[in-house]
């Protein structure tokens, strides 16, 4: 869909014809983009939106890098530090702008514990390269989130990624709004969360929708207060529930704050692991009879819960750990000794690799058993694949120069000149600064500049809610000419 | 207490914008109000920026060559690039109606000295590269005519009217204007009152009721045409073509297209039947209709991709021509409106002219020119513009 017309119309190109459709409803679930940052070498090749990069090596199977920084601790940027650890990818670290990471803390802790060091209260200043990033500054910002000087740090990569959050995609949505259609949006068009929640509020939305063209369908009222829970931020810290002291086999669930998850409740075979209250949010407590059947350390998508069996050495002197173990074949194999780490990847003891599991049973993970002292068995979380590296101060001065940030990529516009023009004419409308430096006014129609303008807005002390908003027209993709003519098979049938 | 201006000019638009630029270079204390959020965001910004001095009417043919005179020369007089391209206007003739119009047309044009002139086919398509030959008669070429960016000189016009001591204040509606007697001699707005012995209404769609909290009862009605933009192009196409053959199924009455100084293609059509009122929600049906006509003239402009369309208003008035002077028995109000969709193109001219009638007295172009569009004007009396 390329655009939103008068009397009800929406625009379509199918197959390379300019298609109208007049909708009984439309409903808008086209997800989310990324948010950008402006800094200079933000537009070397080798900077990558986080998700754009998870596309790349998740679903296009390929690996576009060798070293990488992340910058970003929401979920996107915990997850996908992950995933390019999983795709034998080193992950150098990961730097977040606020003290604490917004993503889960099941996340952050899976790559703390494999060895990426993640800074908070950090963000990026520059990258370099040639023709490519070579090299990326970091600084420490201070509460109000300003680099503090002297505190830069230089970080050797070749790729760094940027994950500083999602917008939704609803341009059609609002265009269909103004227009009166009568338009829904559900996903990340509507709320940014994570994919059950999508799922969940596409469920509403398509009863919603049927009920208004007066189908007897009903949503149940519980529906959305469970939407809401999907979709809430992580709630604070609380800590884990204790650990079972008399067990002998049981599992170590290293669960400490409020998020929208509970397969462990479900698959336990004892019945051991609930919610005490009782809804998705709170954390899980085991108590209870516990066979060992892991069922609970293959299923946990935070991979939050260990296994400790007692039962295998009769001295008592070591302990069998199960933990889940995701990373490329061959890393490890039975009979090494690798360095563990417990929950926040803080360094435990040394275990050896007893053997490695995998099957259909197990959720097709693959877990590792460890044997290990049996006074470290319960702390035993993980297991370090890579050592940090120290990182140096920068060996020539960092200048952080506005004149090389490009905002606008489509039109080459930089931060400096966006800034210096709404300081000199005092304009307080988006369109002023398009019209006037051609700021959004490119192919991509203003997806990534309009927000890094709102950010210089904020930063020059405007509210940037107090700034007229940028005017939507169609198309919101450059249609070819031919869609619209009918010798070339186009030109608007409906 | 008021805030006290020598002139106030209502409506940072087309108009507005030279007027006040040029009042503000005549040492001038202006004040500029518009209720939208910066300059140039009304009717302004959906120009295309066409300029030229091909017109029927004596009147705007000798303002037109003024404003064409005051955008050419801008550069140098400020420093600053509007995206002016001197690349002329062609009306090309595929039929004997329109040749013996445009031709029709070239005495009157040739008397004011526009330079313009019949050509035959073979220079016309020496003109218009890649100009579909069947059935080109020739066409009508006045080379200096041109294009400039709307945005740019709406930008630069307020800055150079700032920069000589011009107010301007947004989001601010006009809600009275102050009366001294039979004369206005100031505004009053949500915000707050505003005196000055001269109140321009360069209000462009809301001129009619501008006027009307003067009494004034002027028939000036919007109708809505649309425009379009295409991703930009290597630079091929030097003149604005205007295609005055109705278009597929009779739908317009004519349709304009150009290359802008960024490359682009930018376009526009007049729709039959018109489409009065203040609608701007883009129609399904332009680009189908104006992609059609455009690939009929240069058939290479298929391979173009379409960024963006939008719709557009023109003031209106009945007779087809702009109302341009003081207004009959209100001292103190002058009127630059009903432009008819052509303010932008206009507004250099009229913003120069009307600056100087107000202060020294009398216009920059002949009174007797400047007069045809005297607000005293029979608006109803048949004479219509033949080349909208």
């Amino acid at each position: 869909m390329v655009g939103a017309f008068e009397n009800g119309y929406v625009g379509v190109v199918k197959q390379g014809r300019f298609v109208l459709v007049r909708p009984d409803r439309l409903l808008v679930a086209a997800g989310a983009r990324e948010k950008a940052l402006a800094f200079p070498g933000a537009d070397l090749p080798g900077v990558y939106g986080g998700g754009a990069f998870q596309t790349l090596v998740n679903r296009d199977l390929i690996k576009p890098a060798k070293r990488l920084f992340i910058v970003g601790g929401g979920n996107v940027g915990l997850i996908v530090a992950y995933q390019a650890l999983q795709a034998g990818i080193d992950v150098v670290g990961l730097v977040e702008m606020l003290p604490e990471c917004g993503g889960y803390k099941v996340h952050r802790d899976k790559i703390l514990r494999l060895g990426v060091p993640v800074l908070t209260s950090h963000t990026v200043l520059r990258a370099e390269g040639k023709d490519h990033v070579e090299r990326v500054v970091i600084a420490r910002v201070d509460e109000k989130f300003r680099p503090i000087a002297g505190t830069e740090l230089e970080v050797e990569v070749d790729t760094l990624l940027i994950a500083v959050g999602l917008a939704s995609v609803n341009e059609l949505y609002e265009e269909g709004r103004r227009l009166g259609l009568k338009v829904y949006a559900a996903g990340d068009a509507h709320t940014i969360a994570e994919a059950s929640a999508a799922m969940f509020s596409g469920r509403i939305v398509a009863r919603r929708i049927l009920a208004d063209l007066g189908r007897p369908v009903e949503i149940p009222a519980e529906w959305s207060p469970m939407l809401e829970m999907l979709s809430s931020h992580p709630g604070p810290v609380q800590g884990s529930y204790p650990v079972p002291r008399e067990a002998k086999v049981y599992p170590v669930i290293r669960c400490a704050q409020e998020i929208p998850c509970n397969p462990c409740t479900e698959v336990c075979v004892e019945d051991s692991i609930s919610i005490p209250e009782g809804n998705i949010l709170g954390r899980p407590l085991f108590a209870g009879a516990c066979v060992g059947c892991l069922k609970c350390v293959a299923i946990c998508p935070g991979l939050a819960i260990s296994m400790v069996d007692r039962r295998v050495d009769p001295t008592g002197a070591r302990a069998k750990v199960t933990l889940p173990w995701e990373m490329p074949e061959g890393l490890i194999a039975p009979g090494q000794t690798v360095p563990t780490t417990g929950a926040e990847g803080e360094p435990v003891g040394v275990g050896k690799v007893v053997r490695i599991l995998s099957g259909k049973a197990l959720n097709r993970r693959r877990l590792v058993v460890l044997d290990v002292p049996a006074a470290e068995a319960d702390r035993v979380a993980g297991i370090r694949v890579r050592d940090p590296e120290p990182f140096a101060p920068p060996t020539s001065p960092v200048l952080v120069d506005d004149s090389e940030v490009t905002v606008c990529r489509c039109e080459r516009v930089t931060k400096e000149m966006i800034a210096e023009y709404i300081a000199t004419t005092g304009v307080r409308d988006f369109n002023a600064v398009k019209a006037g430096l051609r700021c959004g006014m490119g192919p991509c129609g203003g997806r990534t500049c309009l927000e890094l303008t709102a950010r210089i807005f904020r930063e020059l002390g405007i509210d940037p809610r107090t700034v007229a908003p940028p005017t939507r027209r169609p198309f919101t993709q450059e249609v070819p000419m031919t869609a619209f003519l009918a010798e070339e098979g186009g030109g608007g049938g409906v | 207490m008021a805030a006290e201006y020598d002139a106030i000019v209502i409506g940072a638009g087309s108009v507005g914008n030279p007027t006040a630029y040029f009042l503000a270079r005549e040492g001038l204390r202006v004040l500029v109000l518009d209720e939208l959020s910066a300059s140039g965001q009304g009717q302004n910004k959906a120009a295309i920026g066409g300029v030229r001095a091909t017109h029927s009417d004596p009147a705007k043919i000798t303002l037109c060559r003024e404003s064409l005179e005051i955008f050419a020369g801008w550069k140098d007089a400020t420093g600053t690039d509007i995206g002016w391209k001197k690349g002329g206007y062609c009306f090309p003739a595929f039929d004997e109606k329109v040749e013996a119009t445009v031709r029709g047309l070239l005495p009157t044009q040739q008397r004011y000295r526009l330079n313009i002139d019949w050509l035959p086919a073979t220079e016309i398509q020496r003109v218009v590269p890649g100009i579909n030959p069947t059935g080109l008669r020739g066409g009508t070429f006045s080379p200096d005519d041109g294009q400039v960016s709307p945005l740019l000189a709406a930008e630069s016009f307020t800055r150079e009217a700032v920069r000589r001591g011009a107010t301007y204040r947004y989001r601010e509606t006009v809600r009275a204007l102050l009366r001294e007697g039979d004369a206005v001699v100031g505004v009053e707005t949500e915000v707050g009152r505003y005196r000055a012995p001269t109140v321009v209404n360069a209000a462009g769609v809301h001129a009619s009721r501008i006027s009307a909290l003067a009494g004034l009862d002027l028939p000036i009605l919007p109708d809505s045409h649309e425009g379009g933009i295409s991703a930009p192009m290597r630079p091929f196409l030097d003149p604005l073509i205007v295609d005055i053959r109705p278009g597929p199924e009779g739908r317009t009455l004519n349709f304009y297209f150009g290359q802008n100084s960024e490359g682009q293609i930018i376009f526009c059509y007049t729709p039959k039947p018109v489409i009065p009122g203040e609608s701007r929600d883009s129609t399904y049906e332009f680009m189908p209709i104006v992609a059609a006509s455009m690939v009929e003239v240069i058939p290479r402009l298929k391979n173009l991709t379409i960024r963006r369309v939008w719709r557009g208003l023109y003031p209106m008035t009945p007779d087809g021509s702009p109302i341009l002077g003081r207004a009959p028995g209100v001292p103190g109000l002058v009127l630059a409106v009903g432009m008819c969709g052509q303010g932008f193109m206009l507004g250099p001219g009229v913003g120069k002219s009307l600056a100087a009638l107000i202060v020294h007295g009398k216009p920059s172009i002949p009174s007797e020119i400047f007069d045809l569009l005297s607000p005293s004007r029979d608006l109803y009396a048949s004479k219509k513009e033949a080349l909208k």
